[in-house]
């Protein structure tokens, strides 16, 4: 069956506040990436995957609307997930940056950072954090974000 | 993993495509369809996620040029010789390489840019084929 979505993620429901919830995954292992964009996928999120920093700032770039970028640390490319973090902070700060890294406590996390989870990490402790930070976004602000 | 209830999907397309913004479209409208898809963003990637036992592909769609140590038509190359039974469908935007396509897979080339209905007719087309040869 066909569903109209668009590719910023905006879902036709005849109401333009309600934006489906949008995650940016950033890691260049790809089977840890598809575990974790599956699981996302599953209950109910719009996902959207990146291989590596430089791939998740061109997505940003294009207008996407992402509500939480979800990146690994140790990447490479260009930048890894520190300088991809510390870009989205400053120029995207109503975009939520999680974190997570198999080296644990090596760096001093910047304050906006909304959460680090050591690897391996588990899906569902990650699942239901998301799912927490959806929650504060909704109370935030009166535009809900929904599922699909 | 998560296991896939294969009545919910049409089946597992693998998208190969460096430039993430033509992945995220063409992956997208893939899922719109109804499919399950297995994004890599480069032949290496592919060939871990091929080689994963829990993955079950059904199609291929990569594009040829691609920067790393495999290129399309090496990945190609390399499905016909660990999968072959594995459909592959090449994407590429230089003229030399639909011919090239043409010799390395039955359903040849879909030349960029593409439509991605246009891509998603070749698929269905393939799988529905598939389908027919097992129950002969």
């Amino acid at each position: 069956m066909r569903r109209a979505v668009s590719i910023d993620g905006v879902v036709s429901l005849g109401d333009a506040s309600r934006v489906s919830a949008t995650i940016l995954v950033v890691e260049d292992e790809v089977l840890v990436r598809l575990m974790l964009a599956d699981g996302l996928r599953e209950t109910g999120y719009t996902v959207i995957e990146a291989a590596g920093a430089d791939e998740a700032l061109a997505i940003l770039q294009s207008g996407t609307k992402v509500h939480i970028v979800f990146t690994d640390i140790n990447m490479p490319g260009s930048m890894d997930g520190i300088g991809l973090a510390r870009i989205v902070c400053s120029k995207c700060p109503d975009i939520d940056v999680l974190l997570t890294s198999a080296h644990q406590g090596t760096t001093e996390l910047d304050a906006r950072i909304k959460g680090f989870f050591p690897k391996p990490y588990d899906m569902q402790t990650v699942l239901a954090y998301i799912k927490s930070l959806f929650e504060m976004r909704d109370a935030r602000s009166n535009s809900s974000v929904v599922k699909e | 993993m998560t296991s896939e209830d294969p009545s919910t999907t049409l089946g597992t397309i693998l998208v190969v495509e460096d430039e993430v913004i033509i992945r995220m479209v063409i992956s997208a409208y893939l899922r719109d369809c109804g499919y399950k898809v297995v994004e890599a963003a480069n032949a290496d990637e592919a060939v871990i996620v091929l080689q994963n036992p829990d993955i079950t592909v059904e199609v291929v769609f990569s594009d040829i040029e691609m920067p790393g140590s495999m290129d399309g038509f090496a990945l190609a190359r390399w499905v016909r010789a660990n999968r072959p039974g594995l459909d592959v469908i090449l994407t590429g935007s230089v003229p030399r390489a639909a011919s090239a396509a043409t010799d390395l897979c039955e359903q040849g080339h879909v030349s960029k840019p593409y439509e991605s209905q246009v891509v998603v007719d070749r698929i269905r087309r393939l799988i529905a084929a598939r389908a027919a040869r097992k129950k002969s």
